[in-house]
């Protein structure tokens, strides 16, 4: 067990940086997810962190020592691959033990850390079928006793269920989440999903650009994002955003509707984004006028897109009075989940 | 003839297998008469009109083939010299095509192109200029030097073939043995090695049908007696014109193509992959 | 033919990490992906590379057999291109690669088609076919010596049950080059009827499916979508069999020696005549260069058609 401390690590290749300067504390035994649209970085971030991936500035240290020059091999850690990279011409029992053999680890410590590994994720009955004979839940336990079985300090996941069917995906996520709750390892895990990092993670790092954007709990991301980014990447469907101004305690649309503002920035003045979330506009008489455009009910709630003037807004209700398309309803933001955001640089002002 | 898919129609094949049987028919006829021939009597082989079928079969021109003092040498300098070219090919060509499947770094395209263009070399262009540089530093009638002659042209697709190969394992494979804590040499050995056995099986069996049959490269750098494969030895039967038995030679015929057939025969499917492989886009 | 597929070149394992740790921040230049490349490379320019700049040396040499006797600058070009007999061997190369192409590429089309129609008995078929591709030219061509022979030949007999004069075939001057052709391209079509068969498997099925609903017919089919489709294969197979008919030898070697009367003396034959019989070795590099310009043209083609190494 081990903790995982960045320090300003950077990442060119050539010229071109990819990373700019990350610095993230992840504790002993914390489940950290990395999260960011496709090209943000995280999984090259994680690659160094493993060692597969040079690192061009600052520090990595994992347990309190300084990795950057450290081989793979030496790191102690383990990593969970997209494709499971298993070997497809060793069995599962070889697949699992071949850091141990390379290790030149005696037969019956192979077959105990093996057996270990295979009884944690119920894999044994089929310890001696090969990668091909396996469903794709299977061959993703057995890239997860693959790194079991060297007791790793470390975990590293690299969006390890981009390949699985919707169904098999929320179940190996929860087989994830019961495994770390069961070993405690210190678990860093990339996806771009981000109901995955929200489900999973004690601490979500969002990426964006080579940069991290925030760093917190998954629910403090949802509920203080800081900055437009993370409002928008956090929470499905995504957080409507509407332009406007700022004056005397009104927020002041294009067109001249006025929506409440937070008490907090009553004397605010200013251009700004306004931002509310789908499930905090509640229907009222005297809110925004919105046309609907499409209906989207999915039993538990339903999810209307609607217009005010050109702008798209996403609205969901949980009462299951549906409204038409055409139909003209009014909606309100519930003010105390709303946030404002600067106009210029998207940072949150309330 | 009609669309290139089958209609999956049964009866609307039956012209396409007759007309299939008439190319197996233009194909194979040649080759069964020299087979028919190769088991009739010296006598039987010449007579007029033909006969079809050998009226009374001999293996007399395979034993004489057999009990010929130079047929083993023969036949061991043909094996040696493909084996062992086929062998440096891939000794040498499997270090350059993993690199360049893995590896980035400056000059690797000056690289790849350079063995491009050795492979646009043809062969007959260097016959004088290498006959000469062979004869003034005495190194003609060398088998060794033959061998490596034959490796050389059958590196360059060796290399190229082996390089799609490795491109075709996941790099994730090689990163995740890394970290399992394998060096480079293991990496090689233990993953891609047996990942890409069909690859280089095929590589292997285009190789040694290619040195196998070769004539010239024997002929003209090792034309002495001792140093002949079984392609040499067969095409300085047809120069000896009066005392050529076509029954004879035919069976020599049989018989130096014997390991190419059996090849083939054994590992077709490698064959026509390794024919295919990159020369179809998809 | 080689390529190297650049785009897929990835950087990790990285050179340099894991073979040895890297020290300092950045990337480090390293000799080790050369020396991965070094033994191909020292064995390709022994052979291959150091060779043909020698026979370029070799063509501005005076030389007498195998001896040289000094510079004598274009000298050997002038004298090889000033030849008639250069340039009628130009021409025998000329004819015998476009007819043996032309029969390989009709004779292969035609076949790949027909066994493409004709089920599973045509999958067993094809690799029958495909068979003689493997034999040795020295064997192709003793067969055929055989089966052409004049005096006891199967083949000068039917002909002459059919009502046909065979006469002195392969020892014909006006008949050996096409028998040759003949020869060549019944040994090499089944290599172009696998190219064909493979590209045409590659054809998804729905293109003829999107056909037949928009009333297409089997010819339809062919020339819209078979045809397409295979076109860029049989280019570059084509270019493959230019390559290896342009460089032939020994099939004619064994079946005429260049004869009768110079009437099969291709280029590459009389590149190997002139080194084994070493008259003058000055002008055979100089008819050795020729070959070699054609081919790395022909070569530089296909690289361009199969979109090879440009990566």
């Amino acid at each position: 067990m081990a903790n995982v401390e960045l320090k300003a690590v950077r990442k060119t290749y050539g010229t071109a940086p990819v990373i700019h300067g990350v610095t993230v504390d992840i504790r002993d035994g914390e489940f950290v997810t990395l999260v960011g649209p496709s090209g943000c970085g995280k999984s090259t971030l994680l690659r160094m962190i493993a060692g597969l991936e040079d690192i061009s500035g600052g520090e990595i240290q994992i347990g309190g020592r300084t990795v950057n020059s450290v081989p793979p091999k030496e790191r102690d850690i383990a990593m969970v691959f997209q494709n499971y990279a298993l070997y497809p011409h060793m069995t599962v029992a070889e697949n699992m033990g071949f850091s141990l053999k390379l290790k030149k680890a005696p037969r019956e410590q192979r077959e105990a850390g093996v057996g270990r590994a295979a009884e944690i994720l119920s894999l044994t009955k089929l310890l001696d079928r090969y990668p091909r004979e396996l469903s794709g839940g299977q061959r993703q336990r057995v890239a997860m006793g693959r790194a079991i079985v060297r007791n790793p300090q470390v975990f590293l996941f690299d969006e390890p269920l981009s390949n699985l069917d919707a169904k098999l995906r929320v179940q190996m996520r929860t087989e994830i989440k019961e495994l770390h709750q069961r070993l405690k390892t210190t678990t860093v895990y990339v996806t771009h999903d981000q109901v995955e990092a929200m489900t999973m993670a004690d601490k979500i790092v969002v990426m964006h650009d080579g940069i991290v954007e925030q760093v917190g709990a998954p629910l403090e991301l949802y509920n203080h994002p800081a900055n437009m980014f993370v409002a928008g990447f956090i929470g499905s469907p995504a957080m409507n955003f509407l332009k406007g101004r700022c004056e005397r305690g009104r927020f002041l649309l294009e067109d001249g509707s006025a929506l409440a503002l937070p008490a907090s920035l009553e004397h605010l003045s200013s251009d700004a984004v306004y931002g509310v979330r789908p499930e905090h506009l509640v229907r009222s008489d005297d809110g925004l006028p919105l046309t609907v455009a499409v209906v989207e009910p999915t039993g538990a709630e339903t999810q209307v897109i609607a217009r005010h003037g050109s702008q798209s807004i996403v609205c969901i209700f949980r009462d299951s009075v549906l409204p038409q398309p055409g139909e003209t309803i009014r909606v309100r933001p519930d003010v105390s989940r709303v946030h404002v955001f600067s106009e210029r640089d998207g940072r949150r002002l309330s | 003839m009609s669309a290139a898919m089958s209609s999956g129609r049964p009866s609307g094949r039956f012209p396409a297998i007759l007309l299939s049987f008439v190319f197996a028919v233009i194909v194979l006829g040649p080759v069964a008469w020299a087979l028919a021939t190769s088991f009739k009597t010296e006598v039987e082989a010449v007579a007029v009109p033909p006969t079809l079928w050998p009226s009374t079969a001999t293996l007399e021109n395979y034993l004489k083939v057999f009990r010929d003092q130079s047929f083993l040498r023969d036949f061991w300098n043909s094996v040696a010299y493909s084996v062992g070219a086929v062998a440096l090919a891939l000794l040498v060509g499997i270090p350059a095509g993993y690199a360049a499947a893995r590896f980035s770094f400056k000059g690797k395209r000056a690289l790849m192109l350079t063995i491009l263009a050795t492979s646009m070399v043809p062969g007959v262009a260097l016959l004088v200029p290498t006959f000469y540089l062979l004869d003034s530093i005495g190194l003609l009638n060398s088998g060794i030097v033959v061998t490596i002659i034959l490796s050389a042209r059958i590196i360059p697709q060796t290399v190229w073939f082996i390089a799609n190969f490795v491109e075709a394992v996941p790099v994730e494979i090689e990163d995740s043995a890394f970290m399992d804590g394998a060096n480079r040499f293991q990496i090689i050995w233990n993953l891609i090695l047996p990942l890409i056995r069909p690859g280089i099986a095929a590589v292997a069996t285009i190789g040694i049908v290619t040195t196998w049959n070769d004539y010239i490269t024997v002929a003209v750098f090792a034309p002495d007696v001792a140093k002949r494969t079984l392609q040499v030895a067969l095409v300085n039967q047809v120069f000896d014109a009066v005392g050529i038995s076509w029954s004879y030679m035919m069976a020599f015929v049989v018989i130096a193509s014997m390991p190419v057939i059996l090849m083939f025969g054994l590992v077709q499917k490698w064959f026509i992959s390794g024919l295919t492989a990159g020369a179809v886009k998809g | 033919m080689l390529a190297s597929r650049t785009q897929a070149a990835t950087t990790s394992p990285g050179v340099g990490v894991g073979d040895t740790p890297d020290t300092h921040n950045g990337v480090r230049f390293s000799w080790i992906p050369y020396l991965w490349f070094a033994p191909a490379i020292l064995v390709l320019f022994l052979i291959t590379l150091y060779p043909t700049f020698f026979v370029g040396w070799l063509s501005f040499q005076k030389t007498r057999y195998y001896e040289l006797t000094g510079f004598v600058g274009l000298a050997n070009y002038a004298e090889v291109l000033s030849s008639s007999a250069f340039w009628n061997t130009v021409f025998v190369s000329l004819t015998y690669v476009v007819g043996s192409l032309t029969g390989a590429v009709v004779l292969g089309m035609a076949a790949a088609l027909v066994l493409n129609n004709a089920g599973p008995t045509g999958s067993v078929l094809r690799v029958f076919i495909l068979f003689p591709w493997t034999l040795s030219m020295s064997v192709v061509g003793s067969i055929w010596l055989w089966l052409l022979n004049p005096s006891f030949g199967p083949i000068p007999y039917l002909m002459q049950v059919i009502g046909l004069e065979p006469g002195l075939m392969l020892g014909d001057p006006g008949l050996a080059l096409p028998l040759i052709i003949i020869v060549t391209a019944w040994w090499s079509f089944p290599y172009v009827m696998v190219m064909a068969t493979a590209a045409m498997q590659s054809i998804p099925q729905e293109l003829y499916e999107a056909v037949e609903i928009d009333g297409g017919g089997a010819l339809v089919k062919f020339r819209y979508v078979t045809l397409t489709h295979i076109l860029p294969t049989l280019g570059s197979t084509a270019l493959t069999l230019s390559i290896m008919y342009l460089t032939l030898m020994t099939l004619i070697i064994v079946m005429t020696g260049g004869g009768p009367l110079g009437s099969t003396t291709t280029l590459s034959f009389e590149a190997f005549r002139g080194t084994v019989q070493a008259v003058n070795i000055g002008p055979t590099a100089v008819v050795s260069i020729v070959v070699l310009l054609i081919n790395v043209a022909l070569g530089v083609v296909y690289t361009r058609l199969t979109g090879r190494v440009t990566g």
